[in-house]
């Protein structure tokens, strides 16, 4: 059976099969960040209708001014 | 009774899970990014992994290593196991950033989190079930760590009936059911709001909200639940078989008794030897296996090990040496026998050290008897004894002789595996880097992609000082991991921790349309004069 070419840098020694799964991973994680689904195009979006409220809205403070 | 039971279990049901909750059609816009997908794929990866698992499991665990279609089972399995773990983990990540545990969403965090490592449980049940090289390899490396806490004579890696039972049943059923509750919270309490952006009027999050009142003034969209988990399906079932079909899956033959004294008769009875004389490796284990302690671990005064006790008693000379010759109905080796354990201790190790000498200048030759050539000397009986031994195991007789325990079905591989632990699986082990220095708990066999998931675990094995460089490496790693898990499935409550995703900042990105808006809304508000930043915009589409 062929066998893995390794990548051996200090301390990591990484299998490139297994190095090219994390590549993967994290470039469809950076992909899926700036990607936007297509808008549905058959119909209105609505706004969440209003209900009594129970308690005043009050402004958040963003995590981060 | 008055009270009709089905009538308030229904009553209950439907307070409980609204159908619109569930099932729901229409979603907050803010969910329009890629990044909502992964949980959807990894379902629809785990659904794949039930169904070929299925398959495998009705025909048998050695089906797919003769069998072209059950070969092609396995791959598809195998790949769906990857599929799982590759979208699993993009979905953590993706609901890490998005800080998803907030408002009142902590236990569907944990209960993902619970999932995820359950699933690394599974998968490895899975990979000792292979029954091949690489489940070898696994349950012998593995047994280490599992004997260091404690459970190794209950978790026993290395018997594969156990191993099996927990992975096609105990362990799927385990992460059907947490899966399936950590759907059912994520669809009751929905996604959670985006980070608020600068002074932007909410209402704010409290207990006992439903999801009305949560989205208020949310835009939402129409939103195919059902059409989601089908697309994703079907992008996985094409990317499973692409791969399986492309890559099929690796299936190293596994090492035997008979084959390592056929290829490595002089390998072989030197370990034999060393079980005689009970310097082997696992004659000086300790528990689970004996009271000795050369492998025996422990945190400081505290070990779990010794606590546990002898849980899986072997005691070497009598299970791979005498025991097997007591079987061979000739006078001569029974007279052998007999000479050797007549003899004084001390004369045994004489003429155990005298052979052990011998054998490690020995050439591997068999003579015409098939018994291996060593120079004359003092060897008392040992040369008739490992040659008959020899002969055992290059039949494959010994492989049937250590997995009986006088019952007809066996499926405890504990003692052969213990064995070829000694010398023939570490040496196999490292010409494919699959030692533990060598980031081995990653790799496959072939040339594959193996578990990348396991990655900090296996780290932990590389640091070249401290406890992780030294006897107590096993025990020392389990602790770094558990402490590791509890933080992972625990994040949302752990103080500073929980707030990483605000400074990683990295929500910005994802729901950057979102905060436009809210911009666009607070700037429409302002322009009218009004204290109140307007209502988010009603977007409406092209045919609208």
């Amino acid at each position: 059976m062929e066998q893995s070419q390794y990548i051996h840098i200090g301390i990591f020694l990484i299998t490139v099969p297994n190095l090219i799964v994390i590549g993967l991973m994290l470039l469809v994680f950076a992909v899926a960040v700036i990607v936007k689904l297509p808008q549905e195009h058959s119909t209105q979006t609505t706004t969440q209708p209003a209900e009594p409220q129970t308690s005043p809205a009050t402004p958040v403070q963003p995590p981060n001014p | 009774m008055a009270k009709n039971w089905t009538l308030a279990l229904r009553q209950r049901l439907a307070r409980n899970y609204p159908p619109d909750q569930v099932l729901p059609d229409k979603q907050p816009s803010y969910v329009r990014s890629a990044v909502y997908l992964f949980g959807a794929l990894t379902i629809a990866s785990f659904v794949l992994i039930i169904i070929t698992g299925t398959v495998l499991a009705i025909f048998g665990p050695q089906w797919w290593h003769s069998d072209a279609v059950g070969h092609f089972f396995n791959s598809l399995h195998l790949w769906s196991v990857e599929a799982f773990f590759f979208f699993m983990v993009i979905h953590l990540w993706g609901m890490f950033y998005l800080g998803a545990w907030r408002d009142g969403r902590g236990r569907t965090w944990a209960m993902g989190a619970i999932a995820f490592v359950v699933s690394i449980v599974a998968a490895f049940t899975g990979y000792l079930s292979q029954s091949n090289l690489d489940s070898q390899w696994i349950a012998v490396s593995a047994k280490d760590a599992m004997n260091a806490i404690g459970v190794g004579g209950f978790f026993n890696v290395l018997n594969f009936g156990q191993m099996y039972g927990f992975h096609i049943f105990l362990l799927p059923a385990l992460l059907i059911a947490l899966i399936a509750l950590h759907i059912v919270l994520v669809r009751l309490r929905g996604v959670v709001r985006p980070y608020p952006a600068k002074g932007e009027v909410r209402e704010p999050y409290r207990k006992g909200m439903t999801q009305a009142q949560y989205y208020r003034g949310v835009r939402m969209i129409p939103y195919d639940l059902l059409r989601e988990v089908v697309l994703a399906g079907t992008v996985v079932l094409v990317l499973v078989v692409v791969l399986a079909s492309v890559f099929s899956s690796p299936d190293e033959k596994p090492l035997t008794m008979q084959s390592v004294a056929q290829s490595d008769p002089a390998g072989f009875v030197t370990v034999s030897l060393s079980e005689l004389a009970g310097n082997s490796v696992i004659a000086q284990y300790g528990q689970p296996y004996n009271t000795a302690s050369g492998s025996v671990q422990s945190a400081g005064p505290f070990s779990p090990q010794q606590l546990a006790g002898v849980r899986l008693p072997i005691d070497t000379a009598s299970v791979y040496v005498i025991g097997p010759l007591n079987t061979v109905k000739n006078p001569e080796v029974a007279q052998a026998v007999q000479t050797f354990q007549a003899a004084s201790a001390d004369q045994q190790t004489k003429w155990e050290n005298n052979y052990a000498t011998a054998l490690g200048k020995a050439d591997g030759s068999l003579d015409a008897d098939g018994h291996l050539k060593v120079v004359a000397g003092d060897y008392g009986p040992l040369p008739v004894m490992f040659g008959a031994l020899l002969d055992i195991a290059r039949s494959g007789a010994l492989d049937g002789l250590l997995l009986s325990d006088g019952k007809f079905y066996q499926t405890d591989y504990t003692k052969p595996l213990l064995f070829l632990n000694e010398s023939a699986l570490p040496n196999r082990a490292g010409q494919l880097n699959l030692l533990g220095n060598q980031w081995g708990m990653m790799n496959e066999t072939g040339a594959y992609p193996g578990q990348a998931w396991l990655w900090l675990y296996t780290f932990w094995y590389q640091v070249p000082f401290g406890p992780y460089n030294g006897p107590n490496a096993d025990i020392a790693v389990w602790i770094t991991m558990a402490v590791l898990t509890l933080a992972l499935i625990f994040l949302p409550y752990i103080p500073g921790l929980r707030r990483l995703p605000e400074v990683l900042k990295v929500y910005r990105l994802i729901w950057r349309d979102h905060y436009r808006e809210v911009r666009a809304a607070q700037e429409a508000g302002q322009a009218s004069g009004d204290a109140t930043p307007a209502p988010m915009p009603e977007l409406h589409t092209s045919e609208a």
